[in-house]
């Protein structure tokens, strides 16, 4: 049986409906609805009942084009959500300095507390016991090997952490960016980079190319390592 | 003729105070050298050093902190855990001899001591008694931050080209069987004192110069261009053990630590004095600038003595380029965001 998955969004979400389209492969097991807004558009959803609402115009035609003709998330419609960047980023402990458990537990509940990703999770899971993912917002991509080294284990204890001080308490889980797209252990490699187009929400910006100096959004073949990833670990049931 | 006759107006008390306004009361500091925005500057010592750190950094000025919070730590939370409060994470440095006995840590002259205070399963850093809210989770990891700070601290003596410090009190609590001090009594802020092992002191002006000398000295051994700016802080005690009433002692206390911040200035060429203790406390401001409570120095003032900081370095080596850094709070935090553990002995001494 395929499972409903419920894809929340903002640009970046952009990579992933592009990936999914160029996948037919995936969708004999799994059926993906996209609700994505540029920039913080999804700040207009409202919940009422078991619907996401949006609340502006804009922020409708947005959901309409990129979910296929719906005007709202029917939350009890799916299997699983996944809520993709939406101002989520990652959390890297600093290794060179030592913080108490205290401060480093404090600085993860800031750095995720006013974010629109934790904002939308609190929603969904205050209506629906389905499994919630989450995704950070891709890490930047690496624009000159003089750019300082960092360790990927680092960047997994950073995800361990958010996990363990905030995620797990609303039983969601956040996913790590795939180790095979990361590079320096902070930054996503230029060839995820290159040729990222902004996300289709039915304007005249559409599949434009970002332009060079952008360093954030990411390509398909970035989309594909993501929802491979997603996938397996969806499968897996590793969510709390 | 006589040597008097071609003083400067400020040089005169009715010149310079009985026929002015206060707040067009000027020219009450000279400095010795020039703090410019690239110089690295760190601030340590009692509550009013906060101030001064806070000051220079909303002016653009190159305050130095060698212990960062992490990075997403919100400013408010970062300040509970007290980051960015001093230059590194040592807690309020009252004493003399708490500033040489950090120095010797930094510098490796002298061991870090083990004890460790423990209530209802958490840890307390006897030299930071109250630097983690909570507590920690474990010694080692008291032990880990402990170590962070010293490091810190000694990151701070080599790199930077201004150390300023505050000095606040000359009574301090030792441990008299290792010799060591703590910055509060033990079993105020936590721990539990001993009446057989924890002593109680109230440094005479050779001692408290002594240490103020070997600190600087010590340092100066790493650094040799190490320059330092003296305050005495203008905040009368909290409470004193010296028998003496509070008030008499707050006067007592003041008076040696602004007699040897003046003999250090005097006699050294890398020594300075600030005169903010006077500014707030000189009965020519009348005592404005103090909070109801007529212990906490108010904005007003704050912001009155970091202006005659700055005025007096711009009229001595001209003016720096007008950048500034941060906006908000223009010059100083308001004395009820001043982390000061010594303002926990009020709990002992019931209404105030």
């Amino acid at each position: 049986m395929k499972r409903k998955i419920c894809v929340i969004g903002n640009s970046h979400v952009g990579a992933l409906k592009t990936a999914w389209d160029l996948m037919p492969e995936w969708h004999s097991e799994n059926e993906l609805v996209f609700f994505a807004a540029r920039a913080n558009g999804m700040s207009d959803l409202h919940l009422e009942g078991k619907h996401l609402i949006p609340r502006s115009l804009k922020l409708e035609e947005s959901i309409r084009f990129t979910s296929g003709g719906l005007s709202n998330i029917d939350v009890s419609d799916y299997d699983i959500f996944l809520i993709y960047g939406l101002q989520m980023e990652a959390f890297f402990i600093e290794q060179d300095t030592f913080f108490s458990a205290a401060v480093v537990r404090q600085s993860v509940i800031d750095s995720v507390s006013n974010t629109l990703s934790l904002h939308i999770l609190k929603q969904i899971r205050s209506v629906t016991d389905s499994g919630i993912y989450i995704g950070h917002c891709p890490l930047p991509e690496l624009q000159s090997v003089e750019e300082e080294v960092y360790s990927t284990e680092d960047y997994i204890s950073g995800v361990e952490v958010m996990n363990d001080e905030v995620f797990k308490s609303f039983r969601a889980k956040l996913i790590p960016q795939p180790v095979a797209t990361i590079v320096n252990g902070a930054f996503t490699k230029p060839e995820f980079s290159k040729g990222s187009k902004r996300l289709s929400v039915g304007d005249d910006r559409d599949e434009q190319e970002h332009p060079e100096h952008n360093r954030k959004h990411m390509n398909d073949a970035f989309g594909r390592e993501w929802l491979s990833h997603f996938f397996e670990q969806a499968s897996a049931g590793s969510s709390y | 003729m006589n040597p008097y006759e071609n003083l400067p107006d400020n040089a005169f008390w009715k010149k310079m105070a009985a026929e002015k306004s206060i707040f067009d009361i000027s020219e009450l500091w000279s400095p010795k050298f020039k703090v410019a925005r690239r110089h690295k500057v760190v601030t340590f010592g009692s509550c009013f050093a906060q101030h001064i750190g806070n000051a220079l950094e909303s002016r653009g000025y190159h305050w130095l902190s060698t212990e960062k919070p992490p990075a997403r730590l919100s400013e408010d939370n970062a300040r509970k855990y007290n980051y960015n409060v001093f230059s590194a994470r040592t807690g309020n440095i009252y004493t003399t001899s708490l500033l040489k006995q950090w120095v010797e840590w930094a510098l490796e002259t002298r061991e870090v001591p083990d004890e460790v205070w423990e209530k209802d399963g958490r840890f307390y850093d006897p030299f930071r008694p109250v630097i983690e809210p909570q507590g920690f989770c474990s010694e080692e990891e008291l032990k880990l931050s402990r170590q962070q700070a010293i490091a810190s601290f000694k990151e701070c003596i080599e790199t930077s080209d201004h150390f300023v410090f505050t000095l606040g009190l000359t009574e301090g609590w030792y441990n008299s069987e290792h010799g060591y001090e703590y910055p509060m009594c033990p079993g105020t802020s936590a721990g539990m004192y001993q009446d057989n092992v924890h002593a109680f002191s109230n440094q005479v002006f050779h001692e408290v110069l002594k240490r103020l000398s070997e600190a600087m000295e010590m340092m100066r051994h790493v650094n040799p261009s190490l320059k330092f700016i003296l305050t005495v802080s203008p905040v009368p005690l909290v409470a004193t053990h010296s028998g003496n009433n509070v008030l008499v002692a707050t006067m007592e206390s003041k008076s040696v630590l602004r007699a040897v911040a003046g003999q250090l200035a005097r006699t050294r060429p890398y020594v300075d004095y600030f005169p903010s203790y006077e500014i707030i406390n000189s009965p020519v401001f009348k005592g404005v600038f103090f909070e109801p409570n007529q212990r906490n120095v108010n904005p007003a003032g704050v912001r009155f003595v970091m202006d005659h900081f700055f005025q007096c370095q711009q009229e001595k080596f001209g003016a720096e380029s007008p950048v500034t850094k941060r906006s908000v709070k223009d010059s100083g935090i308001d004395s009820s965001e001043l982390v000061c553990e010594e303002e926990i002995l009020e709990a002992f001494g019931g209404d105030i």
